[in-house]
């Protein structure tokens, strides 16, 4: 059984019609309106990273014209950090006492599945995947094997990460944001179907994440997909300014001469594999000389994912 | 063909003891671990807890690992460590292994110790405390430590979180995608998720009573606990001791409300129908049903009327454990899934220690004492959460 991706919904530091916002060196969502997806009483209660996750996840099911998904998957690798911030810090400026619950109800990572599941009273299944660099990527395998295990028709998945005062500070402190990184957020939802819709251009192949693993067992690995699906295409998880040692290693290694970098437009932020799965799709739609997309992305040089993605 | 699942290890750590043997003789001897605050530092010594009495320094000590790491950490590898026992030196380089925890709010008690320094001074000193703050740091270092080379990844579905860590290990090695699945959970006690639930209003003072008609809240605990799942034939091959076969499991959302289940329960009716139909067995084939019974009036209630509206007059014994465990929240699955493995493996009925009085207009009565050598087949346990996150598993002999 194929895994078909129907559609994308995405909210972006960027569109085709925009430059890419930056505001106080952050690559910064650019919002709609959301007075059309949100009554006003909800939308006063959410926060901005439920707002841009569950709109991008409307987008994305209205785009594939699916009312009702039979899952609703997200991965979020540091969840909602606004209200997380905003409790702690009056828990501990009001000494315990006092607090509003509402931040501390809209904390939990997956307050994102759960508003989706809200707006749409959908009682499928639900789950949110929070493991840095592999949010995204856990939810997309289970979309996978729900479809693929006929658990599932229509899976809606995504990736979502907002990027906050506090966490640009603390990341940058630790590192965890690099001099040369431009932090980034970005929700970015699709519609996995078994059948394929009209205007699909693209199936997921393979999909396989590794913990505490050498970049050469991943170069392996990458050139047994090579061989098996002609790769044309591969997306790497840097900015072209400054690619990472493992890409250059794995670019040199596949000879691949199409490669595409994505951290200039949507920045550094642990779901942004999302973003890189809407630009594979893009690309299959806008080249149709491309056939077959690898999408590699690593974390601390220990955590590894690809992704195959083939025009259909 | 589809593989069958097996749990061949498990580990606990939660108020009741260090390990899986002292938390049953814990229960055994009717001892809860919900008492006074006597570990975290918080102004709301009002409250019952189920903390785990060892410090960081003591659990480092057990550990054999660092005391700046989270309490979080020092948990999951305790039980982790306790879970994989029995398994061969090479067992993550010759199968394919998989290590899939889940937490609600992961090294928060390292964040909340440097945010105390944070809201005041940009600055602060303590800044590696946030190093240990998300979800997957845990698991990263504690499938590091125990040398896990393959898949790793963390789910965090509020007080369903370990369930669902449980089924999605199950579902790979079912659809061989897998030959072992270290699953499981761990949230340490927080002063936010105690401010958290105490801005709720649904925290006990005194003792949980779940299921009964007194009841006010929930005590909060903390805890880890893994199960080792493998298909049959690994097992087979690695000669491990089967505790029961994981055949239902089921994941529904109530979609009602943030915080609160809906009256007519449809998430966790539909958890629960859903788990049966995937183990294919009837309603009265369940011995035993460790609930979610967390003690909150809306909870306990929506639970049973799940149940009846499910198993009508034949309603098998049924208890929860959360009055000597607390609520150890994203844990809280893996612990009583560890449970309902001992159910079956050694006819154990878990007590529900605080029950007196039946709820009003509902047929339920738990169990209260500890029953040992009891014939248990098929075990369901619960697991409902915030943002309506309901999931149901089913053990089996």
């Amino acid at each position: 059984m194929a895994v078909y991706i129907n559609s994308i919904g995405q909210i972006a530091p960027n569109s085709l019609a925009n430059e890419e916002q930056i505001i106080a060196g952050k690559l910064t969502c650019i919002e709609p309106d959301y007075s059309a997806f949100f009554d006003s009483r909800t939308l006063r209660r959410i926060s901005r990273i439920i707002k841009i996750g569950t709109t991008s996840a409307m987008m994305a099911l209205k785009n594939a014209t699916v009312e009702m998904p039979d899952a609703i998957i997200v991965g979020t690798g540091f969840g909602c950090q606004e209200d997380t911030s905003l409790f702690l810090r009056k828990l501990i400026t009001n000494k315990e006492e006092t607090l509003n619950p509402t931040p501390f109800i809209f904390s939990t990572h997956n307050s994102i599945a759960s508003q989706i599941a809200l707006q749409l009273k959908c009682h499928a299944y639900n789950s949110t995947y929070s493991h840095r660099n592999f949010s995204f990527e856990s939810a997309l395998l289970d979309a996978y094997l729900l479809i693929k295990d006929d658990d599932a028709q229509h899976v809606l998945v995504g990736g979502v990460d907002e990027i906050i005062d506090d966490s640009f500070d603390l990341f940058t402190r630790i590192g965890y944001l690099k001099p040369t990184d431009i932090a980034g957020e970005g929700a970015s939802f699709f519609v996995l179907s078994d059948v394929k819709s009209k205007d699909c251009v693209a199936e997921l192949k393979s999909i396989e994440f590794v913990a505490n693993t050498e970049i050469a067992t991943i170069i392996d690995k990458a050139k047994t997909l090579y061989h098996e699906y002609s790769i044309d295409a591969i997306i790497v998880g840097s900015h072209p300014d400054h690619v990472h040692q493992n890409d250059q290693d794995l670019i040199a290694a596949l000879k691949i001469e199409n490669t595409i970098f994505y951290k200039q437009l949507c920045g550094e932020y642990a779901t942004s594999s999302a973003y890189a799965f809407a630009t594979a799709n893009t690309l299959l739609k806008e080249n149709k000389a491309v056939k077959n997309v690898l999408i590699y992305n690593q974390y601390a040089n220990s955590n590894h994912s690809l992704i195959l993605l083939s025009a259909c | 063909m589809q593989n069958k699942v097996v749990v061949t290890g498990l580990g606990l750590i939660s108020a009741l003891g260090n390990n899986v043997n002292e938390c049953v003789a814990a229960f055994e001897k009717h001892q809860s671990g919900v008492d006074k605050i006597k570990r975290l530092k918080t102004n709301h010594v009002e409250l019952s807890v189920a903390e785990i009495k060892s410090t960081n320094a003591e659990l480092a000590a057990i550990a054999g690992l660092s005391v700046e790491l989270s309490r979080s950490i020092l948990l999951s590898y305790i039980a982790t460590k306790e879970a994989i026992a029995t398994l061969p030196a090479n067992f993550s380089t010759d199968f394919r292994t998989a290590y899939i925890s889940a937490t609600t709010v992961g090294g928060m008690d390292k964040t909340e110790v440097f945010f105390e320094n944070y809201v005041d001074d940009n600055n602060a000193s303590n800044i590696e405390f946030i190093r240990h703050h998300d979800c997957g740091k845990i698991t990263d270092f504690v499938a590091k430590e125990i040398g896990i080379k393959g898949m790793v990844t963390t789910i965090s579905t509020a007080c369903s979180s370990s369930a669902n860590a449980i089924a999605l290990g199950t579902r790979m090695i079912k659809q061989n995608l897998l030959d072992i699945a270290i699953v499981g959970g761990v949230d340490a006690l927080t002063k936010f998720t105690l401010n958290g639930f105490n801005t709720l209003q649904i925290l006990d003072t005194e003792q949980c009573r779940p299921l009964d008609e007194s009841r006010v809240g929930l005590n909060l605990g903390e805890g880890a606990a893994y199960l080792v799942l493998m298909s049959e034939n690994v097992a087979k091959q690695l000669n491990q001791e089967i505790f029961c076969n994981v055949v239902g499991y089921h994941n529904a959302n109530d979609s009602f409300h943030q915080t609160a289940l809906s009256d007519d329960a449809k998430g966790p009716t539909l958890a629960m129908q859903g788990a049966l139909k995937k183990s294919g067995l009837q309603a009265n084939d369940i011995d035993y049903i460790n609930m979610h019974g967390t003690g909150t009036r809306n909870n306990d209630n929506a639970e049973a009327i799940a149940i009846q509206s499910i198993f009508k007059d034949k309603i098998p014994k049924l208890s929860s454990t959360k009055s000597f465990t607390g609520h150890t929240l994203g844990a809280s699955g893996a612990v009583e899934a560890v449970f309902s493995a001992l159910a079956i493996k050694q006819g154990i009925v878990f007590p529900n220690y605080s029950f007196e009085q039946p709820m009003e207009n509902l047929t339920i009565l738990p169990e209260k004492i500890f029953l040992r050598h009891q014939d248990i087949n098929h075990v369901m346990s619960n697991s409902f959460g915030f943002g309506g996150n309901c999931s149901s598993l089913i053990f089996s002999k």
